[in-house]
């Protein structure tokens, strides 16, 4: 075929496309400037795009890292994050490694009660009655075992765990293993590939969680991150305003940051462990949706 | 027969030990609140609990579809959310799919997919923050921008004209490039020889992908529209709340944020319970005409 050379589409779809990437990346250049200036460097300009940082400092990252909650919300966001994925990902191999059998007596009937619940659900406020009739309002394991079992993952590694032939179980079999042995030398290690997938997206998922700690956590310690972020963000808390304002002291010195700093700082530590798992997990939740799309 | 049953259990005891924790969360987590939904129609006290309350039949969704609380309207909204995010983010989506196939370097192409891929793993939270900050009528860049060419700012999170909008533009940054995966890969999966007796045909790019890429991706389009169809009564709980406030619920209150708001803001269960019902119930009638339309074209649909 050769060469061809630039059409005219050729030049509108690399500058539609530089465009449109520029416009998803911008918010975040935006925001690490932003979290990077001081306020002397904010104020002395009308107008600034923060394609670069007004001033230089990083105590809008100290500033926040001191603020109260920070620690324990990372402690809880980190907690239901380990420990919700682990938990989860046994659980549900476990219980898609007895859905893969077919000589499993009622499965069918097995099979239904988990299809069924990715179609329909009790809603809000029968979930929450629950949880308060469970004693588990308040608790932090709430948020480790509310999403613990999803059908829709457990589906997926199931259809992978039928994909391996029988043959290898037998031959595994007449070399003497027994049933626990070929489950976890066999059939987990052939299917780390499913179960690093799925783990990832519920280790994402978990990290990123923060309705179920704000309808169910009451205590300020026991709250994710996502919900004190929320509350000095979106909600513009008037107790974590006064706490903003005052850490920076009566007198603004120049080289401190602006509220709006520590604010951008605040989002930025919570974005920064996805941007630095991104590149080598991405891959991993593209295969994820093809899986997902082959069967359901 | 029950013995034969009993003995296979026995037998498979193992499989039956690694079912069983998924099944107990099952149904204590995701059955016994479907067993609660009976407080739609009920009167539910906290001291009686689900079963004692006394029974009132459908006076929740009496109240409900009463005109005094705005069901219309919040129906109407989420109808609305969902139709436009339908346009322009499932459009959207296609489009980029096309736009990415037609570029020829490969570096570019992986790079546009990766980037495009990054707001998806983002949460609401994180999102509507970054969102605040940057839409501020105060000190947010998109309002220095408008003043800076002599405009008046603007309150885009508190105006009813703009907030939708805003909506459906931060909807298409995140979730653009994740759907266009799915479109991409169907592209990827057609026959190359197709494209090269078009070329031998002389049929030039424009034509190519409007009598080639387009009509090989139909089906999956026509799948993933009919579900998406099937799910308009989700309009994005998430996002909606995390940017509306009252000034907007005239065109921002959705059936999950006003169930929110009924139910733990105002403390009536019953009520809440009814808006939950009414959506899950419809929901799911939706979902399976859904279903049985992609099955009756021929393709396997969800089941």
């Amino acid at each position: 075929m050769g060469k061809q050379r630039l059409s005219l589409f050729d030049i509108f779809n690399y500058a539609a496309l530089t465009i449109f990437c520029l416009s998803i990346l911008y918010p975040f250049v935006y925001l690490i400037n932003m979290s990077l200036s001081t306020s002397a460097g904010l104020y002395s300009r009308d107008f600034a795009l923060f394609l670069w940082p007004e001033g230089f400092t990083l105590e809008a990252y100290r500033k926040f890292l001191s603020m109260n909650y920070v620690y324990s919300g990372y402690g809880s966001t980190i907690f239901r994050t380990v420990a919700g994925t682990v938990l989860s990902l046994i659980v549900m191999s476990g219980a898609a490694y007895a859905l893969s059998k077919k000589y499993l007596p009622h499965l069918k009937i097995y099979t239904t009660i988990f299809v069924i619940t990715m179609f329909f659900g009790g809603g809000l406020i029968p979930s929450y009655l629950l949880m308060r009739n469970l004693g588990l309002l308040d608790n932090v394991w709430i948020l480790v075992l509310g999403p613990m079992v999803n059908a829709f993952y457990l589906l997926i590694i199931r259809n992978f765990f039928m994909s391996i032939p029988e043959e290898l179980e037998e031959s595994a079999r007449l070399d003497g293993a027994g049933d626990i042995k070929i489950f976890t030398h066999v059939i987990i290690p052939l299917s780390l590939p499913v179960i690093a997938t799925i783990g990832l997206w519920q280790a994402v998922n978990h990290w990123n969680a923060w309705f179920d700690s704000l309808i169910y956590i009451n205590s300020m310690d026991k709250h994710v991150i996502s919900v004190h972020i929320r509350r000095l963000v979106i909600e513009q808390n008037a107790a974590m305003n006064d706490q903003l304002i005052n850490s920076l002291g009566s007198v603004q010195k120049k080289d401190m940051p602006a509220p709006e700093s520590i604010r951008a700082a605040a989002i930025m530590v919570t974005i920064i462990p996805i941007l630095c798992v991104y590149p080598f997990i991405q891959r991993f939740f593209v295969r994820g949706v093809m899986v997902g799309a082959v069967k359901g | 027969m029950g013995s034969v049953t009993w003995k296979s259990y026995v037998k498979y005891k193992f499989l039956f030990l690694l079912l069983l924790p998924a099944l107990a969360y099952m149904i204590i987590f995701n059955y016994a609140p479907m067993y609660g939904v009976l407080i739609a129609f009920k009167d539910y006290s906290f001291t009686k609990g689900v079963w004692a309350s006394p029974w009132v039949g459908f006076e929740h969704f009496h109240q409900l579809f009463n005109a005094s609380t705005n069901f219309t309207r919040i129906l109407r909204n989420t109808v609305v959310i969902s139709g436009l995010k339908m346009i322009f983010t499932f459009g959207g989506a296609i489009v980029l799919a096309l736009f990415i196939n037609e570029i020829r370097s490969t570096a570019f192409k992986r790079i546009t997919q990766n980037i495009s891929y990054l707001p998806h793993f983002l949460s609401w939270v994180i999102i509507g923050s970054i969102m605040m900050e940057m839409l501020s009528p105060s000190n947010g860049v998109v309002n220095k921008i408008i003043e800076l060419f002599g405009g008046q700012t603007i309150y885009f999170l508190a105006d009813k004209y703009w907030f939708l909008s805003i909506i459906v533009a931060s909807d298409i940054w995140q979730s653009i490039g994740w759907g266009s995966i799915i479109y991409l890969a169907a592209i990827s999966g057609i026959d190359p020889q197709l494209y090269d007796s078009a070329k031998i045909d002389g049929a030039g790019r424009a034509r190519q992908m409007f009598s080639i890429t387009l009509p090989s991706i139909a089906n999956v389009i026509a799948i993933m529209l009919i579900l998406q169809v099937g799910s308009i009564l989700n309009a994005g709980f998430d996002q909606i709340f995390n940017l509306y406030n009252f000034k907007v619920f005239e065109v921002a209150d959705i059936l999950d944020t006003y169930a929110y708001r009924a139910g733990l803001e105002q403390g009536n269960y019953s009520l809440s319970t009814a808006v939950s019902l009414f959506k899950n119930g419809v929901g799911l009638v939706l979902v399976l005409i859904a279903n049985k339309i992609v099955n009756r074209m021929g393709h396997t649909g969800l089941w």
